[in-house]
């Protein structure tokens, strides 16, 4: 079956998803990889969870030993581009030295198939928790009409058009500053993304929050 | 929404902690259920009993729940015997990436050892310092005056001539334990002969080793399981499942008995049902998993256990980001869907052929390493109720319909 079946998820809904559990998952990424990794990276942390992103290591031992790995709360991004059969199955029998934590599989397309024929074990573990880059066609078009913003998260669904209502009427206000909505109603904002969703993590599910960037009219 | 967003993801989170299919329990913990007949644990755990120092090989399916049945036969045994039951997970205490022969018998020596840590005899001192040498390395000074003798090569005696070879004839099947090893085997008798009072025997459980190709199994195997049976200590492993197919079968015989931990017949065996049933009903209650919807969890996950949690956890997470605060028969459709997905992924054109002639005629034959890997991918399921029975795993079925119609 072909990679398009799996289902998409824009990297928060992703995160959000992963963050809930302390388990294994997969996130295939097909373009803008470091940029994805990053904004991974930025969405766990949003979370409350300390991410770190590492190529997937050929010796897992070495890498537990010498890693940062000792944080039990350490959420960890195993970025495998082209990954081959070969490093998955090693990957597979000394998966133990990353012990029970949240991990998270960020793959290059050419990567999954390999991963599924090597790693038997990590993929039982995965279950069906893999999930394709994308963001939701629908969130897309709305913010896109809303005219002024920039489109982050894909989250907020099912209040789109009061949440465009109220950027359309205070844009200027806001101008400049990364804002949350729950339909039209402003919960923070902040010059910083990353501040701003500190201020959300643990609040609120952030699937019904919309945060946006007000881009000003010049 | 009913509850206050933060409690929600409070709740949601235990739930799905409960579900998370990486999770082992020991015998004792609270989630543990048990089975409607003698689970495979209190079988070896009797047989333990009965034949104190025989060796034992555990295979089935990734996730059908071998280390959960492995730990209910080590606290079986302790609880009820003169023996010591030790459990190792080998991949949590040596890099199988790395060569492994010799490892279970050092692993054996340093957890005995532990065992009469308290017993200051110089035999003892000396077996415990030997096992510690073994596992973690040593550095000796060697003279060079000890190669000054050393010519190169076999003299033989003084007067002129060569040595002919003559091979015997009987090939043994497995080669004569090793010098080293046989070293070990003395220094672990010696440290069994000072177990503490109360305890004559020891059982030791290797988990993980199913993670090993069949060639890195055979070695261990020829070596280590043989030599702990030559110390009289009883053993427990567990296996890659491929060895009880075509030209590995001797490897099973080296052990005393094999044993199957199959997926469970959810689909035939209503006992089997009644069981998965409640082992989703005591990790997750009405409010968030009502009956109905749990039954159908049980039937996609074929009788998996890591199945059925996954999907559980899969339905869970649905119904949270939903918002909505029960899982309905639309989550366990979608967590299924997803499932279904992941599992098709990476297959080849034939072993989706494979895979639709087990379907349509229910035929299959493992004999190759795509079919082995076909079961153990869990994508084929092996029913052992009485006779032996395929099915394509039921997340599976659905796409491979589709597939059929394109």
């Amino acid at each position: 079956m072909a990679l398009q079946s799996i289902p998409s998820a824009t990297v928060e809904q992703f995160a959000q998803r992963a963050a809930l559990s302390n388990s294994w998952s997969a996130y295939v990424v097909d373009h803008d990889f470091a940029a994805q990794a990053a904004r991974l990276e930025q969405a766990f942390e949003a979370a409350g969870l300390q991410a770190i992103s590492t190529i997937l290591p050929a010796d897992l031992r070495s890498f537990a030993r010498n890693s940062r790995l000792k944080r039990e709360s350490t959420a960890l991004i195993l970025v495998a581009k082209s990954a081959t059969t070969d490093l998955w199955k090693k990957m597979d029998i000394s998966r133990s030295f990353l012990e029970d934590r949240l991990t998270i599989l960020l793959l290059t397309p050419d990567s999954v198939e390999p991963l599924m024929r090597g790693a038997p074990h990590v993929v039982s573990f995965i279950g069906g928790a893999i999930w394709k880059s994308g963001a939701d066609k629908s969130d897309v078009e709305a913010v896109t009409a809303a005219g002024k913003t920039k489109t982050r998260p894909a989250s907020g669904r099912g209040n789109f058009a009061k949440s465009a209502s109220w950027l359309r009427d205070n844009r200027t206000e806001y101008a400049g500053l990364w804002v949350a909505l729950l339909g039209d109603t402003l919960i923070a904002s902040d010059q910083s993304r990353l501040t701003l969703q500190r201020k959300l993590s643990g609040n609120l599910s952030l699937r019904d929050v919309l945060v946006v960037h007000v881009e000003g009219d010049s | 929404m009913s509850t206050r967003q933060p409690e929600r993801l409070e709740r949601f989170r235990k739930y799905i902690a409960r579900l998370d299919p990486a999770g082992r329990l020991r015998q004792g913990d609270t989630l543990y259920v048990e089975p409607p007949d003698r689970s495979l644990g209190d079988e070896i755990a009797l047989r333990l009993q009965l034949a104190p120092e025989s060796t034992h090989l555990i295979v089935g399916g990734i996730g059908a729940g071998k280390t959960t049945q492995v730990r209910r036969a080590l606290s079986q045994v302790e609880q009820t015997s003169d023996t010591k039951a030790l459990y190792i997970d080998v991949s949590k205490r040596h890099d199988l990436d790395t060569d492994i022969e010799g490892v279970l018998l050092v692993l054996t020596g340093l957890a005995v050892g532990k065992i009469v840590q308290a017993d200051k005899s110089k035999d003892v001192r000396t077996a415990r310092k030997a096992f510690s040498d073994w596992a973690h390395g040593t550095r000796v000074f060697v003279s060079d005056h000890e190669h000054d003798d050393d010519g190169g090569g076999d003299q033989g005696d003084d007067e002129p001539g060569y040595y002919v070879s003559h091979p015997g004839v009987i090939h043994p099947p497995f080669p004569p334990l090793g010098s080293d090893t046989e070293e070990r085997i003395q220094a672990l008798q010696t440290l069994l002969k000072a177990l503490p009072d109360g305890f004559k025997h020891v059982v030791i459980a290797f988990d993980a080793l199913d993670r090993l190709s069949i060639e890195r199994f055979r070695s261990v195997v020829t070596e280590d399981i043989r030599a702990l049976q030559a110390a009289g200590v009883a053993v427990v492993v567990v296996g890659p499942s491929r060895v009880v197919y075509g030209t590995n079968r001797p490897l099973v015989d080296i052990f005393d008995r094999l044993h199957v931990q199959p997926a469970l017949d959810v689909e035939k065996n209503p006992d089997a049902t009644a069981f998965f049933d409640s082992i989703l009903a005591k990790r997750a209650d009405e409010t968030v998993l009502p009956s109905a919807e749990r039954l159908a969890l049980v039937t996609w996950s074929g009788g998996v256990l890591r199945d059925l949690l996954s999907l559980a956890h899969n339905a869970v997470e649905e119904t949270f980001i939903s918002g909505e605060d029960t899982v309905s028969a639309g989550h366990v459709e979608q967590a299924a869907d997803r499932f279904g997905r992941s599992m098709m992924l990476g297959l080849r054109p034939t072993e989706v052929d494979t895979l639709r002639t087990l379907q349509r005629r229910h035929s299959f034959v493992p004999t190759d390493d795509e079919d082995m890997a076909l079961l153990e991918s869990r994508r084929v399921l092996e029913y052992r109720s009485g006779t032996t029975r395929y099915v394509v795993h039921p997340t599976i079925t659905p796409h491979l319909r589709n597939l059929g119609k394109t």
